[in-house]
């Protein structure tokens, strides 16, 4: 296939958290607002004034300062984030949005303040109340809490007034970046796709973590360009795989899977497009920040939600989109000491073998993964070993038919 | 090596009846490679006679449990492995009063009565409601929770008895017998959870992975308490408690940043969701008079309670040990105010009394007055008796004990909801342990109020909580350095594999050697191999 315009500039960004056009966005005098988790609303960071980035720590191989503060046995994603937030990486943030969701995360975030990282005096971290149970009322919680959280110190210490107005702007041009994305993601699901997986990894983590502002046009001229990309004659991969669990912020970990035959057609992960990147529709009569609130609640497939009805609307979600995407198999892993996704990884891949509360089964192959792909060779056996097996059944299943 | 003679244990007449020894080497006791005594405890010959009639009804309490229904308690031992734990309480009681004499002993005894009693008797209730021993219709008339949660909103359905069901299920067993944890720690890796999380959680996925877990009414309550690993563990255990998804399931949810003021309201609202929960599963009304009655009592256990840490912190009349004073204080806070614990209460509160009026040192042997934080090893759960026995550290108090005694205010509804709010989110391991770090670092304070110069810092090396917050911890002691003596003791919770109690005498005796410069007060506990014990 012909390589995608912007690709190598995507990649590029993605080398560090402070990339071009972070500090072009600072040049421009708005405020940086770093975030962690997919529950924390982008559009409220990315008011006029403002812009949100998701954390990542690129390349980070060895986090010896976070170890000393979080030992080896803590979640490496979150250490990595340490890490890079002692070596300077972080700098130009001017507040840090955090969230009490899990204990590690929320660890790290406290670092930052107990450990004086940001050479900013005004800079500042907040941490969210996300509610595990999900129903309206829950809803007008969540609202609330980013009122108290986001809003208030947001108006206290930078002087924000964060206006309705401001907030249906900010979503209108979020809705427009989704709209994009899912557009490009949708190639996806062709029997050839003209887009691999790799390539969209990169563009999804690109929307994270750059001001959306500056990437909206370099987004429109790739579902542009995509609209006429001819795919290889023939499929390059052997099968195709769902990805799911925890953060996945390395494309090169995408790249390892694809390079040992499989296209990774859809992204279920801390990270992903699936899902996150739906359009928020603000309802007839209702605040934007209630909208914001309801969608970052109600559309997010955490494994932290709790009650019989969100523990099997998140298996039900992987089975309905692996069908979608035509995926063939799921390859389930988690970050090492994740204890969401150790949990949920396990009974994901057992559910679904098993298809309990799903109408049928699919084979799934369970990993665990460090932040780096350092154990790359561990991990290409697991998933050679994987796509064999697929390949094997798909065979066996066109003699039986 | 060969033993003591008599005459050096006892040197006096008076050292043999009263059982007070200058050298005591208990560890000679234990029968090799074990921490099973060989013969009873001499404790002088009151306190071997008190020793042996409590023994005594220690059975009683068992065997009426037994015949009960005899046919379905055979038929759970024969069904459930974990029932076999429950054999070697006598084993525990042990365990848990070793080198106690006089008043301690007798106050120990008291709270360890509570506890067994208490046990027993929901030991009876699971064993009589359980359908997967024979189907019966009492079973409709219990309400399964999640033992992390406290028992308080069950006394407001008094026709309806409550059961924690991983209580006696999970949590109790490696008390009993530690290779039982083990045990149900690789069931639960078997299914592929990690083995580097948290071993609680692990061990009660792993009682569902057995299907061990009694099947009980017709509903259960989950809960987010007290951690994300104990949370996630909810979801994994989910087909076995909910019969493959035919029981409703309701998840009682608490703020972890519980003393956040803008978190109140969902931690008050989320109670009326499990009321209201349970209304509808059970058919009946809640009962708000029953309810408040409860929370009266639970003041009255509290407002007791904290007297009883007023003479800890003022006096060395430390009436119940390490041990005895940190679960009976746990075992409450599940359990709620019931005949046992505020009958329990009640006479602790007179011993209490007694003893500190008559000014009775307890701790004779203490050369640091400890609190012990962090989350504690259950498979070595008598590790602080170890403490003071060897060295002469008396853990006055530990962080779990430190949770729910607010006294909550019934004169009117609202605020009576609001402070149990409070209290459901107060859990043990919960409470210090997230919502930030100002909660962990409540140790220092706590130290100064008890009067302690000594930190025993429990690593839990699977608790990632506390793992992330280990740096900060290190900062902060080097901080207080001139205040406190910071001994670290790791363990594994309910894995004694991973983490053996010889391993943790071990960091404890190196500490003690090279940092303090102390010597033993009975050498013979030092290191000594109980890996074949319970």
């Amino acid at each position: 296939m012909k390589d995608l315009k912007h690709l190598l500039r995507f990649e590029d960004l993605l080398q560090e958290a402070n990339n071009d056009l972070v500090r072009q966005a600072k040049d421009e005098g708005k405020l940086a607002l770093a975030y962690n988790c997919s529950y924390i609303p982008e559009p409220l960071l990315d008011v006029e004034g403002c812009f949100g980035v998701r954390l990542r720590a690129p390349n980070c191989t060895s986090p010896d300062m976070a170890t000393y503060y979080m030992t080896t046995r803590s979640c490496p994603y979150a250490k990595s984030i340490l890490e890079r937030g002692f070596e300077g990486g972080y700098n130009f943030a001017d507040a840090l949005i955090g969230q009490e969701c899990c204990t590690t995360m929320n660890r790290m975030e406290n670092y930052f303040t107990y450990c004086d990282l940001i050479p900013n005096e005004k800079f500042f971290v907040t941490c969210v109340d996300v509610p595990i149970n999900r129903t309206q009322w829950h809803e007008g919680y969540f609202e609330r809490q980013l009122m108290h959280k986001v809003l208030k110190p947001m108006k206290d210490v930078y002087g924000i007034e964060i206006t309705d107005e401001k907030l249906a702007a900010s979503i209108e041009m979020h809705n427009e970046m989704c709209r994009l994305i899912s557009e490009i993601g949708e190639y996806r699901k062709e029997d050839n796709p003209r887009i691999t997986g790799y390539e969209f990894h990169i563009i999804q983590l690109v929307t994270q973590t750059c001001p959306t502002y500056l990437i909206m046009d370099m987004l429109r001229e790739t579902a542009e360009e995509l609209k006429t990309r001819k795919p290889e004659p023939k499929p390059w991969f052997r099968t195709r795989v769902m990805l799911v669990g925890s953060e996945v912020d390395d494309p090169e970990y995408t790249k390892l899977i694809e390079m040992c035959g499989a296209m990774v057609v859809a992204d279920r992960y801390c990270f992903g497009s699936l899902p996150g990147r739906e359009q928020i529709e603000i309802k007839e009569g209702e605040r934007p920040l209630h909208a914001l609130a309801r969608h970052y609640l109600s559309n997010n497939m955490c494994p932290r939600t709790m009650g019989p009805r969100n523990i099997k609307d998140r298996k039900i979600y992987i089975y309905n989109k692996a069908v979608e995407y035509k995926a063939e198999g799921i390859i389930f892993h988690n970050m090492k000491f994740c204890e969401y996704w150790g949990y949920e990884r396990a009974q994901d891949a057992h559910w679904l073998e098993d298809a309990f509360v799903v109408p049928a089964s699919i084979p799934t192959c369970q990993v665990e993964r460090d932040y780096t792909t350092a154990a790359a060779g561990q991990l290409r056996t697991r998933f050679q070993a994987f796509i064999e097996s697929l390949e094997i059944k798909c065979i066996q299943d066109k003699k039986g038919a | 090596m060969g033993k003591t003679p008599f005459k050096e244990r006892y040197p006096t007449l008076k050292s043999f009846i009263t059982g007070v020894s200058p050298n005591p080497c208990l560890a000679e006791r234990y029968i090799p490679k074990t921490n099973i005594y060989d013969r009873r405890e001499w404790r002088g010959v009151v306190g071997t006679t008190r020793s042996f009639f409590f023994w005594l009804n220690t059975w009683r309490q068992m065997a009426s449990m037994a015949m009960a229904s005899p046919i379905r308690t055979l038929k759970g031992f024969w069904k459930y492995r974990w029932l076999s734990a429950y054999l070697c309480t006598p084993h525990m009681v042990d365990k848990w009063t070793a080198g106690d004499r006089g008043i301690v002993l007798k106050c120990d005894y008291v709270a360890i009565n509570c506890m067994i009693a208490d046990t027993v008797d929901i030991l009876k209730k699971m064993i009589k409601a359980d359908r997967k021993l024979g189907e019966n219709k009492y079973s409709d008339k219990v309400i399964p929770f999640d033992y992390t949660l406290a028992r308080h909103i069950m006394h407001g359905f008094p026709d309806y008895d409550s059961v924690n069901i991983n209580q006696q299920c999970a949590f109790m067993l490696p008390i009993f017998r530690m290779e039982l944890g083990a045990y149900y720690v690789d069931a639960a890796v078997s299914m592929g959870i990690p083995q580097d999380m948290c071993t609680l959680p692990l061990v009660e996925v792993g009682v569902a992975v057995d299907g061990e877990y009694p099947d009980l009414g017709c509903c259960w309550l989950s809960t987010n308490n007290p951690c994300d690993a104990n949370m996630m563990d909810n979801a994994a255990m989910y087909r076995a408690l909910s019969n493959n998804g035919a029981k409703p399931n309701h998840a009682f949810t608490s703020p972890l940043m519980y003393d956040d003021p803008t978190t109140q309201e969902l931690a008050v609202y989320e109670i009326y969701s499990a009321i209201n929960f349970l209304e509808e599963q059970l058919g009946v009304p809640f009962n708000w008079d029953s309810f408040t009655k409860s929370l009266e009592l639970t003041n009255r256990f509290n407002e007791q309670e904290v007297e009883r840490w007023d003479i800890y912190a003022s006096s060395n009349f430390i009436g119940l040990n390490g041990v005895c004073q940190g679960l009976f204080r746990i075992y409450f806070y599940q359990q709620g105010a019931n005949k046992y614990f505020t009958k329990a209460s009640d006479r602790l509160q007179e011993l209490f009394i007694e003893g500190y009026k008559k000014k009775i040192n307890t701790i004779p042997n203490a050369r640091h007055r400890a609190v012990a934080w962090s989350c504690g090893s259950t498979y070595f759960s008598h590790g602080v008796i170890w403490l003071y026995n060897c060295w002469g550290i008396s853990c006055v108090i530990n962080m779990d004990s430190l949770t729910g005694h607010h006294i909550i205010d019934t004169s009117n509804r609202e605020c009576m909801m609001e402070d149990v709010a409070d209290l459901y989110a107060r859990t043990p391991m919960r409470t210090h342990t997230v919502g930030g770090n100002r909660h962990i670092l409540q140790v220092f304070e706590t130290a100064r109020k008890f009067n302690c110069d000594m930190i025993i810092m429990y690593d839990d090396i699977g608790c990632k909580g506390m793992a992330g917050c280990q740096g900060l911890l290190e900062e902060e002691f080097r901080k207080h350095s001139d205040e406190f003596h910071i001994c670290w003791m790791p363990h594994a919770l309910m894995d004694h594999r991973t983490v053996s109690p010889r391993d943790a005498r071990a960091a404890v005796n190196e500490y003690m050697y090279t940092v303090m410069k102390e010597e033993p007060v009975d050498p013979t506990l030092v290191d000594f191999d109980d890996s074949e014990g319970w």
